[in-house]
C-alpha cells in the first residue's frame, strides 16, 4: 500500500489545496497517471499516482486546503484494508528502550476527540463553574478547546439567557411577541428591560444587508503577499512614454497574410515583446535585480508574462527568449498563456522570470503603473493600440497611437538610464525594422 | 534593612553548616572525601581547617555504615549531617533511609528522635550518565517520617538547611549538582526558611507551572520568553516535598485556572503525579480551565552522550510548548 501525500511543490510551500479527485475509490491507476489536481499558492496542477494499483481511499474531499505532505488517499491492491489513522507525516518519537515502552503514555501526543456520551457537553470544571454562576447553557456554547471541549472563555464570550434583567411583565410581552430579550436595551434602572422596551424592539427591523466575505485561495493569498512585500521593499518607481504604433500594425497585418508560412499568427503582443527583449541586449540593467551588495545582470532574458486567468493572476515564463525567432517566442507565448488558462502549467514554468511585461491593451487603458515582480529591477507596461489626432511628418493627422508604462527598481538604474531605455523602445515601435535586425 | 553578598549555591550550603556548626556543638557532618578533599563538589571547603578532624569525618567507602551511623548518633543525642557523593547512592542504604531513620520515633513512642540531615547532589546535566544522574526524590517523599527539600537558589538554600539541620526528624536535603555554581544575594544576616512554604518565584495570571528544584530556573527562563509574547506565567517554587505547601499551590491555580507541572525526574510515577492528585483533589478543580499537565524525563536512564542527556530533561522550548498546549 502506499500513501498519496499532498505534494510540495516549491520550497516555500506549506499548504495545497485539493481541488478535485481525478479519480473514484475503486479505480485502477497507473504510476505517475494523473489522479487529482492541486492548488499551490502559485499554480494549478496535476498531481500523479505514486505506485500503480487501486485508488483504496480518499482520505479528503474535493476542495480542501491540506498541509504538504499530509497523508490524503491510499493506492495499493484491492481489498487491501487501508490505516485508521494516517500515518504522522514526521516527528516519530526516538524509539526508546524496553523501559520507555513500558512507562509513559503521552498525554499530549495529539488531542483526542472528546466523545459525547448521551449528549452531554465536554466542558473544563472551570467553564461549568462560571456557566453555573452566569445562566449559560453549555450546550448553546461554541467550544473552542483543542479536543473540542467549552473552556473559560467560550462561557464568557455567550450571551446570558437565563440572566436577563427584566420586569415580569416586559418577559411577559417578549414571550407574546417572540421577542428575544437578549438583544433588548433596557431603559429601566440599573438597564432594566420594562415592557416598552419589548414593544420598540417587536417592531420589525429593517433588513440587515450583508457583507459579502469571499474566502481567500492559495493564489489570491500570494498574490496578496507578493504585491505587498514588493512595494515595501523595492524602490519603486514609474514612466511613461505615447509611442506611435501605425507602422507595427501595418507590420502586423503584413505579417498576418504569412500566417500559414509562419505557422503562427503573430500577435501585437508578440511584436512588443520580441522588441522589448531586443531591447535589453543595448540596456542588461532592464534584465538586473538589486542585492544589498551587488547588481546581478542575468545572461539570459526569462520573460515573465502577466497572464489573467479565471483564478487569478499568474506569470509563466519564457525561458531563453533572447536567443528565440520572433516566431518561436510567439509560438512560445501562445503555448504558455493556453497551459495558464488550462491550469497545467508546471512549477519550472513559474520559476527563473528575469524581466516582465504586462498587457493592458484589451482594456480602455493608457497610462498605468505596474508593481515590479520582486527581484526584477524592469518591468514594461503596454496599454491600448488606439487611433488618434497626432503630429506625423508636420502635420496633424490620424495615427494609431500606445502608451508605453515603465516601472523600475531606482535602487538599480537612475531616471537616465529610464529614458534611454523609453527613447529605444519608442524608436524600435515607430520604426519595426530597427529591432528586426536586432 | 539586610545586608546583601553575592555566593554561590555551594558557599550558602557551605555558610549555613559552618552556622550551625558553630550555634551547635552536637552538629557535626559525616561523607566520603569530604575532609581534605571538600567533598565531590566542594561544599565543605575550609570546613576541616575550622572544625577539625572530630567533626568533619571521612568515611569509607560504605553508605550503609555511615549514615546507619549518623542514625544512631542522632538517636544518642547528636545532630549530625551525613553527605552521600551522590544521591543515586541512597539506594545503596535505602534501608537505613526508609526502615531506620524515618521509623524510630513512631516505633520507639516518641521517646528517641532523629535529627539526622541527609545532604546528597541530585540531579542531571554533568555527564556522568545513568548512576549519578538520577532525581531520586519521589520514592524519599512517599515514606511518612522522612522531610523532603531541594532547594533552588543559593537563598533558600542556606535558609532551608539552617532549618533542616534543627529539624528533630530526618531531612533529606537534596541539592542540585548544576547549581552549585550558580550565584545569588544572600543576606549577611541570620535568617532561616521554614519548610513547607512555597514560594512565588514569579507572578503570572496565565497558567501556573509548579516545579522545584533546577527547573525553576529554565521555567522561570520559560516564563521571560512567554511574556514577550503577553502570555504571563506564575512559577512556584515548591521548595520542599514534604512537607507540601498544599495552599500556595492551589491558590495560584485558582488564580489562572491551569497548571504545569515541571520536575527533572522521570515524568511517569515522579512527583508531579502527588502534586497533580493535591490540585485535582482541592476546590482548584473546579477553577481548572485545561487538564493538569506534567511535563518531566523520559522513561529511560540518563544517557551518557550530552546532547541525547539535555533532550531527556524538560527544556526551554518544551516548557514554553506545554503552556501553550494548555491555553
Amino acid at each position: 500500500m502506499t500513501e498519496i501525500f499532498m505534494p510540495k511543490a516549491g520550497m516555500d510551500m506549506k499548504e495545497g489545496r485539493l481541488i478535485r479527485w481525478l479519480k473514484e475509490i475503486g479505480d485502477p491507476v497507473e504510476k505517475d497517471e494523473p489522479i487529482m489536481e492541486i492548488e499551490t499558492d502559485k499554480i494549478t496542477m496535476e498531481a500523479e499516482a505514486p505506485a500503480t494499483g487501486v485508488l483504496l481511499a480518499k482520505l479528503i474531499g474535493d476542495d480542501t486546503t491540506v498541509p504538504v505532505l499530509q497523508t490524503i488517499g491510499y493506492i495499493g491492491q484491492p481489498g487491501e484494508k487501508v490505516p485508521d489513522a494516517p500515518a504522522a507525516a514526521a516527528e516519530a518519537e526516538s524509539a526508546a528502550p524496553a523501559a520507555a515502552e513500558a512507562a509513559e503514555t503521552k498525554a499530549d501526543a495529539a488531542a483526542p476527540q472528546l466523545p459525547t456520551l448521551n449528549g452531554a457537553v465536554a466542558a473544563t470544571p472551570y467553564a461549568k463553574k462560571l456557566a453555573a454562576e452566569k445562566g449559560v447553557d453549555l450546550s448553546s456554547v461554541t467550544a473552542s478547546g483543542p479536543a473540542g471541549e467549552v473552556r473559560a472563555r467560550d462561557v464568557l464570550a455567550a450571551p446570558q439567557q437565563n440572566a436577563v434583567n427584566a420586569t415580569p411583565l416586559a418577559k411577559k410581552y417578549a414571550e407574546v411577541n417572540g421577542v428575544d430579550l437578549a438583544g433588548v436595551t433596557g431603559t429601566g434602572y440599573d438597564g432594566k428591560i420594562r415592557k416598552s422596551d419589548v414593544l420598540s424592539a417587536a417592531a420589525p427591523a429593517p433588513a440587515q444587508r450583508e457583507i459579502t466575505r469571499i474566502p481567500l485561495t492559495p493564489i489570491r493569498k500570494a498574490i496578496a503577499r507578493n504585491m505587498f512585500s514588493s512595494l515595501h521593499s523595492m524602490a519603486q518607481t514609474s514612466d511613461s512614454v505615447e509611442v506611435d504604433v501605425t507602422e507595427l500594425m501595418a507590420l502586423r497585418k503584413r505579417l498576418l497574410e504569412h500566417k500559414e508560412e509562419l505557422g503562427t499568427k503573430i500577435t501585437i503582443n508578440d511584436l512588443l515583446s520580441y522588441a522589448a527583449v531586443k531591447m535589453i541586449k543595448t540596456h542588461p540593467l532592464a534584465n538586473a535585480s538589486f542585492s544589498d551588495t551587488e547588481i546581478l545582470c542575468y545572461p539570459d532574458v526569462n520573460l515573465s508574462m502577466a497572464v489573467a486567468t479565471d483564478y487569478g493572476l499568474t506569470s509563466p515564463v519564457v525561458h531563453g527568449a533572447d536567443r528565440m525567432s520572433l516566431v518561436e517566442l510567439s509560438l512560445a507565448m501562445r503555448d504558455l498563456v493556453t497551459r495558464a488558462r488550462d491550469r497545467k502549467l508546471t512549477a519550472n514554468d513559474q520559476q527563473g522570470g528575469t524581466f516582465t511585461l504586462t498587457n493592458m491593451g484589451i482594456f480602455p487603458v493608457d497610462n498605468f503603473n505596474p508593481i515590479l515582480p520582486a527581484p526584477q529591477s524592469c518591468i514594461l507596461g503596454f496599454g491600448r493600440c488606439v487611433e488618434k489626432p497626432a503630429v506625423y511628418q508636420g502635420q496633424i493627422c490620424i495615427r494609431t497611437m500606445m502608451v508605453l508604462s515603465v516601472t523600475y527598481d531606482h535602487r538599480v538604474f537612475d531616471g537616465g538610464e529610464v529614458g534611454s531605455i523609453m527613447k529605444t523602445m519608442k524608436e524600435y515601435l515607430e520604426s519595426p525594422e530597427l529591432f528586426l535586425v536586432q | 534593612m539586610a545586608t546583601m553578598k553575592e555566593i554561590t549555591y555551594a558557599q550558602a550550603i557551605n555558610d549555613a553548616m559552618c552556622e550551625e556548626m558553630q550555634r551547635d556543638e552536637n552538629v557535626f557532618m559525616m561523607g566520603e572525601d569530604i575532609a581534605e578533599y571538600c567533598g565531590a563538589f566542594g561544599v565543605s571547603r575550609g570546613m576541616l581547617e575550622k572544625f577539625g578532624k572530630d567533626r568533619i569525618m571521612n568515611t569509607p567507602i560504605s553508605e550503609q555504615a555511615y549514615v546507619g551511623a549518623g542514625i544512631g548518633a542522632a538517636m544518642a543525642g547528636m545532630r549530625p549531617i551525613v553527605e552521600l557523593m551522590f544521591s543515586d547512592f541512597m539506594c545503596v542504604c535505602f534501608d537505613e533511609l526508609v526502615n531506620e531513620a524515618p521509623k524510630m520515633r513512631f516505633m520507639f513512642g516518641g521517646k528517641v528522635k532523629v535529627p539526622m540531615v541527609m545532604r546528597t547532589a541530585a540531579g542531571a546535566g554533568t555527564g556522568a550518565a545513568a548512576q549519578h544522574s538520577q532525581s531520586l526524590e519521589a520514592c524519599l517523599a512517599h515514606f511518612p517520617g522522612l522531610k523532603v527539600v531541594i532547594p533552588s537558589t543559593p537563598y533558600d538554600a542556606k535558609g532551608l538547611l539552617k532549618t533542616a539541620i534543627r529539624d528533630d526528624n530526618p531531612v533529606m536535603f537534596l541539592e542540585q549538582k548544576t547549581l552549585y555554581r550558580t550565584k545569588g544575594m544572600v543576606p549577611e544576616e541570620e535568617y532561616t526558611i521554614p519548610l513547607g512554604v512555597a514560594d512565588v518565584k514569579r507572578e503570572g495570571t496565565d497558567c501556573s507551572i509548579i516545579t522545584y528544584g533546577r527547573m525553576v530556573q529554565m521555567s522561570l527562563q520559560a516564563a521571560e520568553k512567554l511574556a514577550e509574547e503577553g502570555i504571563h506565567v506564575e512559577v512556584v517554587d515548591i521548595r520542599s516535598l514534604v512537607p507540601l505547601d498544599t495552599k500556595t499551590i492551589v491558590e495560584s491555580v485558582k488564580k489562572t485556572h491551569r497548571a504545569l507541572i515541571v520536575h527533572e525526574a522521570v515524568q511517569f510515577g515522579g512527583f508531579g503525579g502527588e502534586i497533580a492528585g493535591q490540585i485535582a483533589d482541592s476546590d482548584a478543580f473546579y477553577y481548572l480551565d485545561a487538564p493538569i499537565r506534567r511535563l518531566g524525563a523520559l522513561s529511560c536512564p540518563i544517557p551518557f552522550n550530552p546532547n541525547l542527556e539535555r533532550e531527556t530533561f524538560p527544556t526551554v522550548d518544551k516548557i514554553i510548548a506545554q503552556v501553550k498546549s494548555l491555553l
